[in-house]
């Protein structure tokens, strides 16, 4: 799914379409063309996105210094900013959220641009990303360990995920070409595309999959 | 599984070298061996720089228990190198089983509970656990083969990973301890033997050329180390954006071929226009090894480099890659006491090191 340029109808009212949906089914691409409010509608986009601090950290990575102030320091393993600045190590996962706003640049730097993961998942789908025990001393018994048997298979957020990182990689890979051919007016429009991908359709799948399901019989 | 940790480092016998110096495979005139890593988290548990005892226990008994799930890699040995001697950890660092700092310990305490997991007999599988992160897995093989460790070793994380969750998040990948291996958590990398670029002069015309597409060029033991013997690992550095089968091809198909084609044109050129001087620079080096009754393990290796060239490009005959190999990792301290038997000091391992030297050679 993106947002559409000039011109487009959406395909279920007579509004201006900005959302593009693209889904593959049987080997062959379908395209929807919505308008913000059918999208809502029909479920492309989430009626209410995320939750307040998700969007707030996912936008404070590319607003500058916006995320500064919370990002002094990690409430689960204690790694304080400066301490990461200094040694170049995070302490737990958690750190990854607390310190993205500082992360991105670097990350860029030691990656050749590289932002997204394009690699592979987790053989049973990203189980560790959807573990929403806290880290720290209090997390780490045993029993925590799924075994095999109560691993969750990857349900249908995993995919829509999948989906949304994918659409996130094709986005940077126009904004390079944009930023190559010097077409600022619009790699702007592009980030900004990202930047709004970020902060509502991804928090809003990873709260789907934090939902309990059913098959799901791991360990609280 | 093993579970003691003998001397020799849990079975391994030092005597008969590293399958993976034994000098077979793709290009192995100029490549020694192929190592592909990967770094995992467990989920929910911090990172070792951060974990406690009883967390770092944790991830000990996780790791060992999950071990028991991977088939078709041999007989595996687990060792915990916090109850282990240090002469067993000289050996594991220098077989590449463990790193220089987890043979040491990360924080303050030299007791901090970490371990190492290998197969057995061919060691081409070791994980490294709670080193800078939860797991550090390798599979290290023969010649130019990045593509069969990796084969190996992503079916040994998906065995493991279906079994223990990894931290892991769809925009950053698997998450580790440095954001610098972040992502698919993947380093590959190809131990060369280039001294016929470092005697025409353009080994810095590839370290240049390498560190602008981003690879990095270390030495014989890895980061921070000094490169002895010719011996250069050259690696990916970028770990985030790619997939890995882009960064094994980049390194397996267009990198490494195209490395190695340049030593061996330099090698002829070298054999068709300074025939003399390589010679003459060749049968030194052999004959002070063949002599010498004091040799340090910097010096061997220096002169073992040049006997390698030697054998390969045919000059000296009736020794093989895999002996020259084998003798660069005899040379090295632990190993050299082992073989001896007892603890020396530096100088009666010169002693020592020139006599099994000059044994091997003969």
């Amino acid at each position: 799914m993106s947002s559409k340029e000039d011109g487009m109808k959406c395909d279920h009212c007579d509004k201006s379409a900005t959302v593009r949906e693209t889904t593959v089914k049987n080997g062959a691409k379908i395209e929807r063309n919505l308008c913000e409010a059918c999208a809502i509608q029909t479920g492309v986009l989430p009626d209410a996105p995320g939750n307040a601090a998700d969007i707030l950290q996912a936008s404070g990575a590319y607003i500058s210094g916006a995320g500064q102030a919370r990002a002094s320091a990690c409430a689960t393993c204690g790694t304080t900013l400066a301490e990461f600045k200094q040694h170049g190590l995070l302490g737990c996962r958690e750190c990854y959220k607390v310190f993205e706003s500082h992360l991105g640049p670097l990350l860029e730097r030691a990656h050749e641009g590289g932002v997204v993961h394009r690699g592979k998942s987790p053989a049973t789908g990203p189980a560790g990303a959807t573990d929403s025990a806290p880290s720290g001393p209090s997390s780490a018994s045993p029993a925590q360990v799924r075994s095999p048997a109560r691993v969750r298979k990857p349900g249908t957020s995993d995919a829509d995920i999948a989906k949304i990182n994918l659409l996130l990689d094709q986005l940077n890979d126009k904004l390079k070409e944009a930023i190559v051919a010097e077409n600022y007016e619009q790699a702007a429009k592009i980030r900004d595309q990202v930047v709004k991908i970020r902060a509502t359709l991804l928090p809003a799948a990873k709260a789907a999959r934090r939902k309990p399901k059913p098959d799901d019989g791991a360990a609280p | 599984m093993n579970t003691d940790g003998p001397s020799a480092g849990g079975g391994i016998s030092p005597g008969a070298g590293v399958p993976w110096l034994a000098g077979e495979g793709q290009s192995a005139d100029v490549v020694l061996s192929s190592r592909v890593r990967l770094a995992r988290n467990i989920a929910g548990v911090r990172f070792v720089g951060k974990a406690d005892r009883r967390e770092r226990m944790h991830v000990l008994e996780a790791v060992r228990a999950r071990s028991t799930l991977l088939k078709n890699v041999g007989q595996l040995v687990w060792i915990n190198l916090h109850e282990s001697t240090v002469s067993d950890r000289t050996i594991l660092v220098e077989r590449h089983l463990i790193s220089k700092q987890h043979s040491k310990s990360r924080g303050v305490n030299a007791e901090d509970p970490r371990a190492v997991l290998f197969s057995l007999p061919d060691e081409r599988l070791s994980i490294m656990v709670n080193e800078e992160d939860h797991l550090r897995m390798q599979s290290v093989m023969s010649g130019l083969c990045l593509d069969a460790c990796w084969r190996t070793l992503d079916a040994v994380d998906d065995a493991i990973g279906a079994a223990l969750p990894f931290a892991f998040s769809p925009r950053f990948g698997y998450l580790t301890a440095c954001p610098t291996n972040v992502g698919t958590g993947l380093r590959m990398s190809a131990m060369l033997h280039l001294p016929a670029l470092r005697l025409t002069g353009e080994l810095e015309k590839v370290k240049r050329a390498a560190n602008d597409i981003a690879l990095a060029v270390r030495g014989f033991y890895g980061e921070g180390s000094e490169a002895i013997g010719d011996l250069y690992q050259i690696s990916n550095q970028t770990t985030l954006g790619k997939t890995e089968q882009e960064i094994l091809a980049e390194l397996h198909l267009e990198i490494l071929p195209r490395v190695v084609e340049y030593e061996r044109s330099a090698r002829r050129e070298l054999l068709s226009k300074r025939l003399s001087t390589i010679e003459d620079q060749v049968f030194r080096a052999y004959g002070t090894l063949l002599h010498a009754r004091l040799l340090g393990t910097e010096e061997s290796m220096t002169l073992l480099s040049m006997v390698r060239l030697g054998v390969v490009a045919g000059l000296i005959t009736g020794h093989t890659q895999a002996k020259i190999n084998r003798l660069l990792l005899l040379v090295q301290p632990g190993h050299l006491q082992l073989m001896w038997g007892k603890e020396l000091d530096q100088e009666q391992r010169k002693v020592a090191r020139a006599e099994i030297v000059r044994q091997e050679l003969k």
